[in-house]
């Protein structure tokens, strides 16, 4: 499936489902594996394509693509979550680097559980998935000052939960 | 200090950054925020979400997402093709009804010729024998007896040259004017036409047209006795009479059949006493045109009654025994002959003026009456859907050179698509 693309945003560039998942694909997944957890990752990856490609018509070209696909992909792990009974699961930490070694891995996963859910997605978004203020705002739907104001008080938030002997 | 995590991020301008950057050197508190959420910031870096999987299996779904909105769109095709020769079908009978209409209406037309010639017709038996006189070539011309114009020389001259163009409907029209123009001479003498008048003329037709009406009408009812006497005494009111009754009550039911006769006009209110009676099972009534027959009757009878008078001249002017016993014997055949005419034409004025109506009155069981009318219902339903399902299937089949192509191109469209 096809479309044309609004010049302002990929000039002359049509948009086709495949490729979007061969180029994207995987960071869908990983924005997914955040959200839901490894084992529904694949899931809500695979439907937020399907998703895609059903709406691919609407594409205005407004956006980027891919903040385009992470705005499905939030609403397909919000649903998910939803119909989940235990609840969101706790973000999984990799091997630990020498600058996360300084923070008590565990301490962050509670405290990141802690958050209330807009400040942990917008958390999520620019440390893990490293979206910028700008492109939050496009996939979370709100301005760029609530995403800067929110992302304040979320550290801020953490760092009580941590406690002064667990950060630094 | 708001700024702090925008200035952390890059995400400030640069009079603004340096405002943060003048607080920071000043504030030791700030600073250390500033650490800790750096910190914060790289172990959270730190999350793993794991090896992505599935991109091959969501490839094949998307191919078949494709594959399978491309078969939507063409079963939605297909089904809009099928509703679309459904309709077709529904709507060809209400065309051929349509036709039928304006058919009917055209059979009307020279059905109303018909009268209005067939009562001219009967003005001289012998003229039906002879030729034509023109050559009409309209179809309402072929039909219409030569007679009929007989005294309507001028007009039977505009209608023949309205004819030889094939115009029927102002062939028609000439008919018409010409039937009006057209005074018939009497059948008999006044007397006898009275007594040989028969039937009722339609209204509105130029002449008469007797219909013989019959009717028949099955009556659910409660009481079968009461019925019957109902319908006796409603007989009787209109002037008619009851043929036959023939009445079986038993204890699980029972049924009465009933030949009624009464004048042609009570027919329709003979019909709708009898329809209020009870449950109404079926009704339905016809009329016969017996316009021709009566008219011919009437003809023969005169002819024979013309031929009577002759032959009682003759026999009055009879010279000897032997022609006067010649022409008695004669006289007797002619009698015989005028006899049958008239008993003939006293049977069609019967007909004419009074209607048969066959009433059949039923009493259902008094226990099971609901099962069983439920039964014999769900019975005549799957009959009913038996008979549109089999007519439906014809229509296909009839249609197939129609759908058939259509369907198949639509298959290898899909098929190369694929």
């Amino acid at each position: 499936m096809m479309l044309l693309v609004n010049e302002a945003v990929a000039p002359k560039v049509k948009l086709d489902i495949g490729q979007l998942a061969v180029s994207h694909y995987d960071q869908v997944f990983r924005f997914c594996s955040v959200r839901v957890g490894y084992h529904h990752a694949g899931d809500a990856a695979q439907e937020t394509f399907i998703t895609a490609q059903r709406i691919l018509p609407k594409f205005r070209g407004e956006s980027k693509p891919l903040t385009w696909l992470m705005g499905i992909a939030l609403n397909e792990c919000r649903r998910i979550n939803r119909s989940r009974r235990d609840g969101e699961p706790m973000v999984e930490f990799g091997a630990p680097t020498p600058e996360g070694q300084i923070v008590d891995r565990e301490a962050l996963r509670i405290a990141l559980a802690r958050l209330s859910p807009e400040h942990r997605e917008v958390v999520l978004l620019h440390e893990v998935d490293g979206f910028t203020y700008d492109e939050i705002a496009e996939i979370a739907g709100i301005p760029v000052g609530t995403v800067k104001s929110r992302l304040y008080h979320a550290f801020l938030n953490l760092r009580q939960t941590l406690a002064p002997s667990e950060v630094a | 200090m708001e700024h702090l995590k925008s200035f952390l991020d890059g995400e400030l301008d640069l009079a603004s950054k340096a405002e943060v950057e003048t607080h920071l050197r000043q504030d030791a508190e700030l600073a250390k925020m500033s650490a800790d959420f750096s910190a914060l910031s790289s172990a959270l870096k730190g999350v793993d979400p794991g090896k992505p999987y599935g991109l091959d299996q969501l490839q094949s779904r998307l191919s078949g997402a494709s594959a399978a909105e491309s078969k939507k769109i063409w079963r939605f095709a297909g089904w809009s093709s099928i509703a679309g020769l459904l309709l077709v079908i529904a709507m060809i009978p209400g065309l051929r009804r349509g036709g039928s209409a304006s058919d009917a209406m055209y059979k009307s037309s020279e059905g109303a010729d018909m009268a209005i010639t067939s009562t001219p017709a009967t003005s001289s038996a012998e003229a039906a024998a002879t030729p034509a006189p023109m050559a009409p070539t309209g179809e309402a011309a072929d039909s219409m007896p030569t007679e009929s114009l007989a005294g309507a020389p001028s007009m039977q001259a505009k209608a023949a040259g309205g004819f030889e163009g094939g115009e029927r409907e102002r062939g028609r029209e000439m008919l018409n004017e010409a039937a009006k123009a057209y005074k018939p001479t009497r059948l008999l003498p006044a007397e006898d036409e009275a007594k040989l008048s028969i039937g009722s003329s339609t209204p509105g037709a130029p002449y008469g047209v007797y219909l013989e009406k019959s009717g028949n009408v099955t009556v659910e009812v409660e009481d079968l006795m009461r019925a019957v006497d109902e319908a006796t005494g409603m007989v009787t009111g209109l002037k008619g009479f009851v043929v036959t009754s023939d009445v079986q009550n038993t204890a699980n039911g029972g049924t009465a059949h009933m030949t009624l006769r009464v004048p042609s006009d009570g027919f329709p209110a003979a019909m709708n006493k009898l329809q209020a009676m009870g449950e109404v099972k079926q009704v339905n009534s016809a009329s016969q045109d017996i316009t021709g027959e009566t008219v011919d009757s009437a003809s023969r009878t005169r002819s024979w009654a013309d031929e009577e008078k002759r032959l009682i001249d003759e026999l009055r002017k009879a010279r000897n025994n032997d022609e006067k016993w010649r022409i008695r014997a004669s006289l007797n055949d002619v009698r015989a002959n005028l006899e049958a005419q008239r008993a003939q034409l006293n049977n069609l004025k019967e007909r004419g003026n009074f209607s048969t109506i066959q009433v059949t009155f039923t009493r259902g069981a008094s226990s099971g009456g609901w099962a069983q009318g439920a039964f014999g219902d769900a019975k005549n339903g799957l009959g009913s859907i038996g008979q549109v399902l089999g007519t439906i299937g014809i229509y296909f089949l009839v249609f197939t050179p129609v759908w058939l192509p259509l369907a198949i191109a639509a298959w290898m469209v899909s098929r190369r698509r694929r």
